[in-house]
């Protein structure tokens, strides 16, 4: 889909941005195949499905959309390609120097691939308490082992792209609202160029401005060249920003995993 | 920060309090519902326990009251001796030495300079009959410094970071509140730059507002100094703020290990998930 049709916001212009250093877009950054997530509950003798037999790849520069109605496991995918949630059949294979299979890999890869290659960004701010916000967004680079107060400089940059006013950056998050929030969020995300960016309903519950900056964000990233995984709740966004749409069923319209 | 090579490597680590026999194991764990051997009377308070701890990294370690959670840390901090397996801790000089082997000198310097240990209780941790400068001076001391500026700007040093205020250095812990006295316990844990840190609970009992002090202050010491550390806590809020990653342990093994965010979202165990549960 062409993304110069978007209602939302005008495309910010890619050629603009110093490229030397992002990745070939249309290069594969994820291979889902066959991936299916059940949760079983031992003390009821219940197993609940979620995912089943998904099947997609994630381009470099591109947005993958994730489609389907509630309860079909869009949100138990990304939760899978994090590592959160252990998958019950199916490789996540992130790709590389080296391809690194996120569903049967140690730990501690698994770790590694979360500080440098994969963001995962929610409708909610999780921050350590009392952390001012330029902190908050340089932690990621700092975990890397970057120079704190370059790292803060870093943070300062993505807080002016994502337009948050400066006399928020040195108090913590905990009081901002909703839209302030989310682009602390989505900025902490992007602060040490991750490969890949996924993203569980960015804009849910947002104000038009707001909403409207995180689009221009994810459209900034992907002319970065991340590779982005997305749920959005609303329809325009997919048709706006998604290269490919991945639609997922609910699990009861297909055979049972156990 | 790529980390090639674990700091601790702990595999097959086994406590029998007893005479044991060889059904041992086999008859106690979590399969068995037990940890006392029906077959000698023996006490199983761990067995089979493995993992492996990176430099700079915060390991969780999970369970009820009784699960083996503090056994594991007095093995590895050689205030106990393991009947089997094997623990090999790795020196920042890269010498390796196996915590189940070593000899009681050997034991001593490992505590004294390369060990620091934090517990629930701060009369197991401080000596309460000198001052705060005095508890990190003699930990100084146990590690050969001998020079009396460099022992006191140390010890200084130490409370700043820990947030004590310089003019109580010369008070005993008698004096202190119940958070203060958990980070001199901290400072005095710190004091020989150790390698390994073992965290026995240490939030437990405190009010809320100092609770998250002392965490801030951990994360605070993993991120400047790199110290790796194991965390042991019947806390799920505790290991989700801290641990990177987690094992849960029921009767004396190890019931499930892995991220922590996933051990607490995921869990795979009925233990884990009866744990997660209730949490919630």
């Amino acid at each position: 889909m062409p993304q110069s049709s978007s209602p939302i916001a005008p495309a910010l212009p890619c050629g603009l941005k110093a490229q030397s250093s992002k990745p070939k877009a249309g290069l594969a950054v994820l291979t889902v195949s066959g991936l299916s997530k059940s949760f079983t509950l031992h003390h009821q003798g219940k197993s609940i499905p979620s995912a089943y037999d998904a099947s997609f790849t994630v381009c470099a520069g591109q947005l993958t959309a994730l489609v389907g109605p509630s309860g079909a496991g869009k949100s138990s995918v990304l939760k899978c390609v994090y590592r959160t949630y252990l998958p019950q059949a199916g490789s996540i294979v992130l790709h590389g120097d080296t391809d690194l299979d996120l569903a049967a890999c140690d730990e501690h890869a698994a770790l590694r691939a979360r500080r440098r290659d994969i963001s995962y960004v929610t409708q909610f701010l999780h921050c350590l308490p009392r952390q001012s916000t330029v902190d908050v967004v340089a932690a990621p680079l700092v975990a890397l082992g970057e120079d704190r107060e370059v790292a803060r400089e870093a943070a300062r940059l993505r807080l002016r792209e994502l337009d948050l006013p400066g006399r928020l950056w040195d108090v913590p998050p905990a009081t901002f609202s909703g839209g302030e929030r989310q682009r602390v969020n989505l900025a902490r995300g992007l602060v040490h160029r991750p490969r890949l960016l996924m993203l569980d309903e960015p804009t849910a519950s947002l104000d038009q401005r707001s909403a409207e900056l995180v689009v221009a964000a994810i459209r900034a990233a992907k002319c970065d060249g991340v590779a982005i995984l997305a749920i959005f709740h609303d329809p325009a966004l997919v048709a706006a920003l998604a290269d490919t749409v991945v639609t997922l069923k609910r699990p009861t319209e297909v055979p049972c995993a156990a | 920060m790529v980390h090639e090579t674990p700091v601790l490597s702990v595999a097959g680590l086994t406590r029998i309090h007893g005479r044991g026999c060889a059904d041992c194991v086999r008859l106690t764990g979590d399969a068995a519902g037990r940890n006392v051997c029906p077959s000698c009377g023996s006490v199983v308070a761990v067995a089979d326990i493995s993992f492996d701890l990176w430099p700079g990294e915060i390991l969780g370690v999970m369970g009820e009251s009784g699960s083996g959670k503090s056994s594991v840390v007095k093995l590895l901090h050689l205030d106990d001796r393991a009947s089997a397996g094997s623990a090999w801790f790795r020196e920042g000089d890269g010498r390796r030495h196996d915590l189940v082997a070593v000899d009681e000198a050997e034991a001593r310097r490992l505590r004294d300079t390369r060990f620091g240990m934090v517990f629930q209780n701060p009369h197991l941790g401080l000596n309460f009959g000198v001052s705060a400068g005095g508890n990190i001076a003699e930990r100084l001391l146990c590690g050969g410094e001998r020079r009396f500026q460099t022992i006191r700007e140390t010890a200084l040093g130490l409370l700043d970071r820990t947030e004590v205020p310089r003019a109580r250095i010369d008070h005993q812990p008698g004096q202190f509140s119940g958070g203060m006295q958990q980070r001199l316990q901290i400072a005095r844990a710190l004091a020989p730059k150790p390698e390994l840190l073992f965290l026995d609970e240490v939030t437990t009992g405190l009010d809320l507002s100092v609770q998250a002090r002392i965490l801030d202050l951990i994360l605070e010491i993993q991120r400047e100094l790199g110290v790796a550390m194991i965390v042991v806590t019947h806390d799920l809020g505790v290991v989700r703020l801290l641990a990177g990653r987690t094992i849960v342990l029921r009767h004396g093994r190890v019931v499930e290990a892995g991220l922590t965010d996933q051990i607490l979202e995921d869990p795979q165990h009925p233990y884990t998930q009866q744990l997660v549960m209730s949490a919630l």
